[in-house]
């Protein structure tokens, strides 16, 4: 059995998971917590994680009905994320691996995410399209959790642009779900927004954004009271769109039959409902995990850990995390020589 | 024996100390913010320097801040996490101002009489201050609690305290700032392990055990401004990005 931590935004979990399947998965979510500021401060973030993480861990272990010697490993996620907040698991995760001798397993949040279908018998090769608040790209998953890039965002991710459509329509946080909720009983039609797909294989956000923000100045507030539901419902279904099409071309121009996907937005209940039609029509086999796995969580961690490479007591005890991909190189764990020396 | 940590400020150090607080291994850096790959590195060889085991350590200690955030959630999380996956070893923590305070006791510039103001550097020019007194049997007493003084008004601060022996990485970074009204104890540059250890041996007030109460002390609010707060939801902008 693995024991997993994930740390890297505003969401408190651990998990215990034995191969594929997940025994365990606690999530302390913090949207309370963060929604008084409209969004998440990541110094609010980490305090929050200090008082949580033990708790939580310890949760996992006792629904999983695991004791510290069933482990095999810990796997704690390494980043990308906020860095304060990846420090508080990183430091949760290598210290306990290390008061019980255990291997510690470093995992890339977004494998992690891919990793989610995994717990669903998805089998590589297959695309998958990973978008959250922080990322948006579709993914050649080609073994494992050993992935290549076909298609990226060029500006914002799409749960940005959720988020930030959530706020020019003047709705809560978190604001991609309650857009969602509101997008649910709109007519998706009543609003045009640029129907046009972005050329190229990269996703694009901002033309929609700025195209809500000019649909809205062209309203009088009455009009927007009247129709907030319907202009959520358009604006939701141009994102969902672009998202869809890229994912299905993608699919085709790799010749693979198999979509996934992962990430916080795949928990939009317009995504899941297009993609399903789309992957229906065009004969594409869906893996559309539950919203549980879809939204961070540590499970999703513990998941990809199993086809990762861990590393031995005590190499790790030197292992930093990293805010993004460009500085993961930076954070490699110290080689064994370093391990364990006196430094200056 | 009492494994400690210390991480709220620019260094970070682990120490092993006896029950009676005396120092038996520790391994400082002084080299700045990089405490996430020191802190259990340090930990690792202080417990094989000594061919120490898990039986051996019965507390593991660690130093409560104020300090840098980042920092002290590094040696907190792992002070915990140490404790928790052991299960029998205790956890402790005291005040990061009150471990300084007991070891600026000790220092030869603090004269009878003199108070003791530990000093740590909260950034922005501005400083953590605590002032205590000795008290019986080589301890401290705590008269006036975590107070951030902006650096410039730091001389008068210390100034209306009286006569006062001052130590930590705050006095050392704002050196030219203190008053004549008393000394910087030279040999207290900067929180360490070996003074959070001693400080839980002796018992000192404000050491608190077990992890409802070993947390950090962060002594400033974060920079956020509740929603209610600011004039137009529309302003507030989403620093990260939310979802998942
Ligand atoms: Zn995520």
């Amino acid at each position: 059995m693995i024991l997993a931590v994930e740390t890297s935004c505003d969401d408190t979990s651990a998990a215990v998971v034995r191969g594929r399947e997940v025994l365990s998965s606690i999530v302390s979510s913090q949207n309370e917590l963060h929604a008084q500021f409209g969004g998440v401060v990541p110094e609010v973030a980490s305090r929050r994680h200090t008082e949580l993480v033990n708790e939580v861990v310890a949760e996992a272990m006792s629904e999983a009905g695991a004791g510290w010697d069933d482990l095999s490993a810990v796997a704690v996620t390494q980043g990308p994320g906020l860095i304060g907040a990846l420090l508080v698991g990183l430091a949760t995760g290598k210290s306990l691996a290390y008061r019980r001798r255990l291997p510690l397993i470093p995992v890339n949040h977004l494998q992690g995410h891919i990793a989610a279908n995994y717990a669903l018998g998805v089998r590589a090769p297959f695309v998958c399209l990973v978008a959250s608040g922080g990322h948006t790209l579709l993914a050649v998953v080609e073994e494992g959790v050993r992935y290549r890039v076909a298609a990226k965002t060029m500006d914002d991710a799409a749960g940005e642009a959720f988020d930030k459509g959530a706020r020019l329509l003047g709705l809560g946080y978190p604001g991609g779900r309650e857009l969602d909720e509101l997008a649910a009983r709109g007519d998706p039609g009543f609003a045009r927004f640029p129907r046009a797909v972005p050329r190229g294989r990269g996703f694009s956000f901002s033309g929609l954004k700025t195209a809500l923000l000019y649909d809205l100045r062209a309203r009088d507030e009455a009009e927007i009271e009247a129709h907030r539901a319907d202009i959520a419902a358009s604006y939701q279904a141009a994102i969902v769109r672009q998202l869809v099409e890229k994912t299905v071309a993608g699919a085709a121009a790799e010749g693979l039959r198999s979509v996934a996907v992962a990430g916080g937005v795949a928990a939009n209940s317009g995504l899941r409902r297009a993609l399903g039609e789309a992957c229906e029509a065009e004969g594409l086999q869906l893996s559309l995990p539950p919203l549980s796995l879809c939204t961070d969580n540590a499970g999703m961690i513990g998941l990809a850990a199993g086809f990762l490479p861990a590393l031995e007591w005590p190499d790790y005890l030197g292992l930093d995390a990293f805010a993004s991909d460009a500085e993961a190189k930076a954070a490699r764990p110290p080689s064994k020589r370093s391990a364990g020396r006196a430094r200056p | 024996m009492i494994l400690a940590l210390e991480t709220a400020t620019m260094a970070c150090s682990a120490a092993l100390c006896a029950a009676d607080g005396s120092l038996v291994a520790e391994r400082v850096s002084l080299a700045g913010p990089a405490h996430s790959k020191l802190l259990l590195p340090f930990v690792h060889e202080v417990l094989a320097e000594q061919g120490a085991g898990w039986d051996d350590v019965d507390t593991v200690a660690v130093g409560l801040g104020p300090g840098a955030f980042t920092g002290l959630r590094i040696g907190i999380a792992t002070a915990r996490a140490l404790a928790q996956a052991d299960g029998s070893a205790g956890l402790a923590g005291v005040p990061t101002l009150t471990a300084l305070a007991l070891a600026l006791a000790g220092a030869p510039e603090a004269l009878s009489g003199r108070r003791l103001v530990p000093l740590i550097d909260g950034r922005r020019r501005e400083v953590f201050a605590a002032v205590f007194e000795r008290a019986d049997e080589g301890g401290v007493r705590l008269i006036e609690d975590v107070a951030v003084v902006p650096a410039d008004g730091l001389a008068a601060w210390l100034a209306s305290r009286g006569d006062v022996v001052t130590g930590g990485d705050g006095a050392v970074l704002y050196d030219e700032l203190l008053p004549a009204c008393g000394p910087r104890a030279a040999g207290v540059v900067a929180p360490t392990a070996a003074m959070v250890g001693r400080a839980v041996a002796c018992g000192v007030p404000g050491v608190v055990r077990g992890p409802d109460a070993v947390l950090p002390i962060y002594g400033r609010a974060p920079d956020a401004t509740p929603r209610a707060a600011r004039n137009g939801a529309a302003a507030a902008g989403s620093p990260a990005g939310g979802a998942a």
